[in-house]
């Protein structure tokens, strides 16, 4: 009778089940040994999951804006992030409508959505000053901010309707729509709630509908401005400039990162299954040839090993998961009402911490595992099968094949994964599948990393020898155990690059920072620095980290006189236009200012540095703004509104505005205004900052600082401080601490299955009368000297690796490469303290278990 | 014994002309030379020599452990010079028993189950092949319970069981290699005792050996050195491999 | 002393010191006691007989019989005689002298490859003596006839040990190349 049970199956899975039972320490070591990277990878999972989750909440509770108490001039334009949050609205609001300028998520306009989900983006500039401008064809006006209308023509292009969801992509808020209609300015406009106290700015930043093609011609704005008629101060309208650009760089290296763990779960059991494995040990070399001598074919042989594979996989698998499990029972509901910094969800707003178990990828993970650890199993199992009988019984290992083409396959195979990780991070194009290439690239930079391993452990070997005395010894029981000693060091090298390559894209992001903390620190200080009012501007409350960049900028702004001007209409009534003389205009700072005639429609243009900075006309108040292609929208000055000036920036010099300029207290709207623009002078705090910058590490190019001349007539100064965020060390710490972690135990179990294999070695050895300690310290330069071999693996590749991804630029800045510096003594330090702690760790275990061990008879017969 | 062995007309075993020669590092040596020999089935041939002689080469040959570089092989009338692993796997399985000097058993199996692997290789059921090796382990001698495993039992104990292995299966070949190497004289005796009725009962039995004792044994009993064949007790008067004449040693013999 | 002829006179002594017994009767016993390999002249019984009484060892029984069937008995000296053999060790003093023994070392003396020839011819011999004696073993329970035979194949075996030897030696003496031996 033979089924599929058949009798060789069933005698490996006996002998699989006997093994396991009499060797019970051992299998429990290789058990553990399969565990421990499943676990980390899981936890990893779990850890990415709950942060996507926890910072998609927070930006679902963007309505707090406890951030930013400072109050935004009239004309200023704040560049809105995300991270930072929106100012709140100043006291005494009665209203307030916020506005924000959707810019196209990614560079590629007139294309088709690059988003995951073939996006439509929706562009629009504009505003809608109140509900009356829209006309509703069908369905309702949206009562909350969950709902919607959309123009008919943006139905037409979406395939939405009534009833139908669409997405906001910053604040994740899913919108119903309520109704279709139609605005002449606008494709969609999204319900504020009626009472001021709802107020939310929100921060759509783009309206997602999802599987349709790409609309270019649709633009549309959603504008909320504040507004309270009573308030003579009334607060500024905050145009606030959207535009979170997802760079598909963000997405790709996800992409990387994902896939770098996948393979290094796979990599890290198939590595130690296959040294656990390795036929090697005489016990099972004498078995195999005793069950060959009885008949068992070369199949048979293969299946007893991987019969033992298989079962120790998944059982580590089954103990990683298992431990999930368990903490997420005991430990769940403790974890969810944890409070403050954890490395990984550092946030500034501290926020309750959602905790997502991931079962799907706890569970696949898992799987892998299982996978791994026998397709690990495979490869002992061919070598069993083609042993010669002879070999096996008289306990020999089988001729090594001199594995000299391994070190020049890995070597090339490393190039072939840097070069296909370069390519594949480089553009943003597609951001899917070149994930997919970049999974590809990953796992050949690690798969000619592991070839590489058994030429290092060889040159380790052999720097040893020189060494002499112990270290000679330790590097030849190493170099002997060769294909062992390759996959332990390649399973640790894959722990220690972990923290190595956190620390390059730690640096990279650093760098980065800086960079873009110069770049917008100057550019706003260009752009701002025409502000006609005097105002001190720090962005960010506070400076968090290092401050690398400031600008501040005392800028003589232009001092416009009137003497005597006109606020009219078209028609000759006071309306939304103003005219000065422009003879009245007087000159105040330096070659800046051009004077030219002044009438009905013609300009006066403000230069700066040669460059058309900001224009003055007249602006009959029928004509409607226009809308250019950056979107920056033309603020319509209104007759009973009676505001500081607004200076706006137009790219277009030939129309523009002019606005009076006022006193706090002069104010008319008749003829014959005057007043004086009148820099304000910097409060005492104020001034104390920009001492304190001054005198603090700013960059040189605020060394005009020392120019600048007490001059009451000042127009602005600007202090804009641009900070970079200090690198987390907690985050940092924890990384490495987890790699040394890995690392010893990887280490301390595969010296522990050796010495386990090994015993008559030592029996040999204290027959002849060496003292104990020499075996330790035998035993604790293996395994410093595995460690370090992958520590330097760690560094070739890992840091390779990272190198690569890291010097690709990004989507922001095409062709820029990031300020970076690597920090060479950070990693060494990094990779030399692991070696240090698996030395240390090692001796201490062996001192201790001396020292704990009773004297027991050494000559324990041989199993 | 039952005559549980497998009766053929044929030879046992038969080597024809049969050379083997290895690498070893940069020199070639030569195992055999060109040895022709034929065991008759239901008899018992030791085979004596000093070590390097060849004997055990001999024995790795019949068991298809190893290749003869030329020559043929035949055992119970059936050419084995050209098997492959799997072929050589299922003689060792079918036709042809081993016993060695140590290590025999699997230690994590017990000595039941040590004797009915090559039946569960075969693909015996496992009620069948408890019945089979029950009976081959009551044969031996080997006393009950048969569940304990083989670091419970003596040294003689354990070659029974090894021989029970090979009795589990109808032989037509058993091969001894130092069968009594690991155990005390008198217990090598029962061995060999054992051994004379598995002869008897119609296997062709081989056993290599360089102790005279264990040799005696045995029906025929011929002798190696470098490869040839040098004695046959079968032949006493002939000399089987004539030796090339050499020069006189420089001085004599003291006495 | 000849061997032989000291087993004979201490086998008479023993079996007389289990009880008297006669000429005819001695000879039956010792040949049966030692395993029936040695036939005994029983002439040479009774010259051992006289021998012994003349040195005081042996008595005859006064009232019995007469001439050959006369009974003997162990005399006190006698008693003290067998104690004394029993007690001592006995060694072959003199180096074996045999037949083989003697082929051997002359064979070598002519060539190594002479004496291999015949180390090989013996050899065979001696397992073919070896397995016949096995073969024809009598069976049986008795002690003594099991341990003469074990004694019978032990000298062969040692003999083929020692040829084992032999063939060490002569190899190593030979000077003719051979092809590299593993």
């Amino acid at each position: 009778m033979s089924g599929w049970w058949v009798g060789g199956w069933r005698v490996a899975a006996r002998l699989a089940r006997r093994e396991v039972r009499r060797h019970l320490a051992r299998s429990a070591l290789v058990v553990v040994i399969i565990a421990l990277p499943v676990l980390a990878a899981q936890a990893g999972a779990i850890a990415y999951r709950s942060a996507e989750a926890t910072n998609a909440a927070e930006q679902d509770e963007r309505a707090t804006f406890e951030d930013e108490p400072g109050f935004i001039p009239a004309d200023e334009r704040i560049g809105y992030d995300p991270r930072v949050g929106v100012p709140e609205a100043p006291p005494g609001t009665e209203r307030v409508e916020t506005g924000f300028h959707i810019s196209d998520w990614t560079t590629a306009v007139g294309g088709r959505g690059t988003g995951p989900d073939d996006l439509t983006t929706v562009e629009a500039v504009g505003y809608i000053p109140d509900a009356t401008r829209l006309t509703l064809v069908d369905g309702d006006l949206p009562a909350t901010r969950r709902q919607a209308v959309i123009s008919q023509g943006l139905a037409t292009d979406t395939g939405r309707g009534i009833g139908d969801r669409l997405v906001l992509e910053a604040s994740r808020v899913e919108v119903e729509i309520t109704g279709i209609g139609d605005h002449t300015d606008h494709v969609a406009w999204v319900g504020q709630p009626a009472g001021a106290d709802d107020w939310v700015p929100d921060t759509v930043v783009r309206l997602r509908a999802t599987g349709s093609p790409l609309v270019t011609a649709e633009l549309f704005a959603l504008f909320w401005i504040a507004s309270d008629p009573s308030s003579p101060t009334a607060p500024p309208p905050m145009a606030i400039d959207g535009g979170l650009a997802r760079s598909t760089r963000a997405d790709v290296e996800a992409a990387v990162i994902g896939a770098a763990a996948a393979a290094m779960v796979v990599g890290f059991v198939a590595v130690t299954c296959s040294s656990a494995f390795a036929i090697g040990a005489r016990r099972q070399l004498r078995q195999l040839g005793t069950l060959s001598a009885a008949g068992a074919g070369p199949r048979d042989l293969r299946r007893a090993v991987l019969l033992q594979g298989t079962t120790l996989g998944l059982a580590g698998a089954a103990l990683a998961t298992a431990i999930v499990y368990g903490v997420r029972t005991f430990v769940a509901r403790r974890l969810t009402q944890t409070e403050g910094e954890w490395a990984f969800f550092r946030n500034e707003s501290h926020r309750e911490m959602i905790v997502v178990w991931a079962p799907r990828w706890v569970l696949g993970i898992a799987l892998l595992g299982l996978v791994a650890g026998t397709a690990a199993a495979a490869v002992p199992a061919l070598t069993a099968s083609r042993i010669p009988v002879l070999s096996a019984l008289a306990g020999r290992r089988p001729a090594a094949r001199r594995p000299l083409r391994s070190p020049v396959l890995g070597a090339v195979t490393l190039a072939g994964g840097l070069v296909l990780l370069s390519w594949s991070t480089a553009e943003p194009a597609g951001a899917e599948s070149r994930g997919v290439y970049a999974a590809v690239a990953v796992l050949l930079t690690m798969a000619g990393g592991v070839a590489l391993a058994p030429g290092v452990v060889a040159g380790v070997a052999r720097l040893a020898g020189r060494a002499g005395g112990t270290s000679r010894l330790a590097g030849r029981s190493l170099a002997r155990n060769g294909m062992r000693t390759a996959a332990v060091v390649a399973s640790t090298a894959v722990a220690i690059a972990l923290p190595l390559i956190v620390s390059v894209y730690g640096a990279r992001d650093t760098g980065e920072s800086h960079l873009s903390a110069e770049t917008r620190t100057q550019r706003e200080a260009v752009d701002e620095a025409t502000g006609l009012v005097g105002q001190v501007y720090v962005s960010g409350d506070g400076i968090s980290g290092t401050a690398v960049a400031a600008d501040v900028a005392v800028e003589i702004g232009p001092e416009v006189v009137v003497v005597e001007g006109l606020f009219f209409g078209p028609r000759g009534e006071p309306g939304d236009g103003f005219a000065v003389d422009p003879e009245q205009l007087r000159r105040v700072a330096g070659d800046d200012l051009v004077a030219d005639a002044l009438a009905d429609g013609e300009i006066v243009q403000l230069e700066r540095h040669g460059s058309p900075r900001a224009s003055y006309g007249l602006w009959s108040s029928e004509a409607r703004p226009p809308i250019d292609t950056t979107g920056r929208a033309v603020r319509r000055v209104r007759a009973d509104q009676v505001t500081p000036l607004a200076l706006v920036l137009l790219d277009q010099a030939d129309v523009g505005l002019v606005a009076g300029p006022l006193s706090e207290t002069e104010r008319s709207a008749s003829t014959g205004v005057t007043g004086v623009l009148r820099p304000t002078r910097l409060t005492s705090d104020e001034e104390a900052a920009v001492n304190a910058l001054r005198n603090g590490s700013v960059l040189p190019s605020v060394a005009d600082l020392r120019n600048l001349r007490p001059d009451p007539n000042r127009g602005s100064v600007l202090v804009q401080v641009a900070s970079v965020p200090g690198t987390d060390p907690s985050y940092t710490g924890i990384a490495v601490l987890g790699a040394a972690l890995l690392a010893l135990a990887v280490i301390g179990t595969s010296l522990a299955l050796a010495a386990a294999d090994g015993r008559g070695d030592d029996l040999v050895v204290a027959a002849v009368g060496a003292p104990p300690h020499v075996v330790r310290h035998r035993r604790v330069l293996e395994a410093a000297m595995t460690a370090a071999a992958a520590a330097v693996l760690a560094l070739v590749v890992g840091v390779g690796a990272a190198l690569v991804v890291v010097h690709n630029p990004g989507v922001d800045q095409p062709g820029a490469p990031p300020a970076f510096r690597l920090p060479v003594l950070q990693l060494l330090g990094t990779a030399g303290g692991i070696v240090a702690l698996v030395g240390g760790a090692t001796w201490l275990a062996l001192a201790l278990s001396a020292a704990l061990r009773s004297r027991r008879d050494l000559f324990l017969v041989d199993g | 014994m039952n005559a549980r062995i497998h009766m053929t007309k044929d030879p046992a075993l038969v080597l024809e002309g049969v050379t083997r020669r290895f690498e070893d590092g940069p020199t070639t040596v030569t195992a055999l030379d060109a040895v022709s020999l034929s065991v008759a089935p239901g008899s018992m041939c030791a085979l004596t020599g000093a070590s390097g002689s060849g004997k055990s080469t001999l024995l790795h040959l019949a068991a298809a452990m190893i290749a003869p570089t030329s020559g043929a092989i035949r055992v119970g009338g059936r050419d084995i010079t050209g098997l492959d692993a799997a072929g050589a796997a299922a003689l060792r399985r079918e036709t042809v028993g081993i016993v060695f000097q140590r290590y025999n058993l699997i230690p994590s199996l017990t000595a039941l189950e040590n004797v009915t692997l090559p039946l569960e290789y075969a693909g015996r059921s496992m009620r069948e092949a408890r019945a089979l090796g029950s009976a081959a382990l009551e044969q031996v001698g080997v006393p009950l319970p048969h569940d304990r495993f083989p670091d419970a039992l003596s040294g003689g104990q354990q070659q029974r069981v090894a021989i029970a292995r090979a009795l589990a299966v109808p032989r037509s070949l058993v091969l001894a290699d130092e069968p009594t190497g690991a155990l005390d004289s008198a217990t090598g005796d029962q061995v060999m005792r054992l051994l004379v009725e598995v002869a008897a009962a119609g296997a062709g039995v081989v056993v290599v050996t360089h102790d005279p004792r264990v040799a005696s044994f045995a029906d025929r009993v011929v002798s190696l050195r470098d490869g040839h064949i040098v004695s046959d007790s079968d032949a006493p008067g002939a000399v089987v491999s004539p030796v090339a004449d050499v020069a006189a040693p420089a001085a004599p013999v003291a006495p | 002393m000849h061997t032989a002829y000291v087993s004979v006179r201490f086998g008479i002594l023993a079996l007389l010191e289990q009880g008297p017994s006669h000429g005819y009767q001695l000879k039956a016993d010792f040949e049966a006691r030692t395993g029936g390999v040695w036939t005994v002249n029983v002439g040479q019984v009774y010259s051992t007989l006289e021998r012994l009484h003349g040195e005081g060892l042996v008595a005859p029984v006064e009232d019995d019989g007469d001439g050959e069937r006369r009974p003997w008995r162990l005399t006190p000296e006698g008693k003290e005689a067998i104690d004394a053999w029993f007690d001592e060790v006995s060694v072959a003093a003199t180096p074996p002298r045999d037949e083989l023994l003697v082929k051997v070392l002359l064979a070598l003396s002519r060539s190594p490859g002479a004496a291999l020839a015949v180390i090989d011819v013996q050899r065979a011999a001696l397992y073919a003596l070896l397995r016949d004696q096995r073969r024809g073993l009598p069976g049986g329970d008795d002690p003594a006839v099991v341990l003469m035979a074990e004694a019978v194949a032990a000298r062969h075996e040692a003999d083929l040990r020692w040829l084992d030897r032999c063939e060490d030696m002569a190899r190593t003496l030979t000077t003719t190349p051979r092809e590299g031996n593993a």
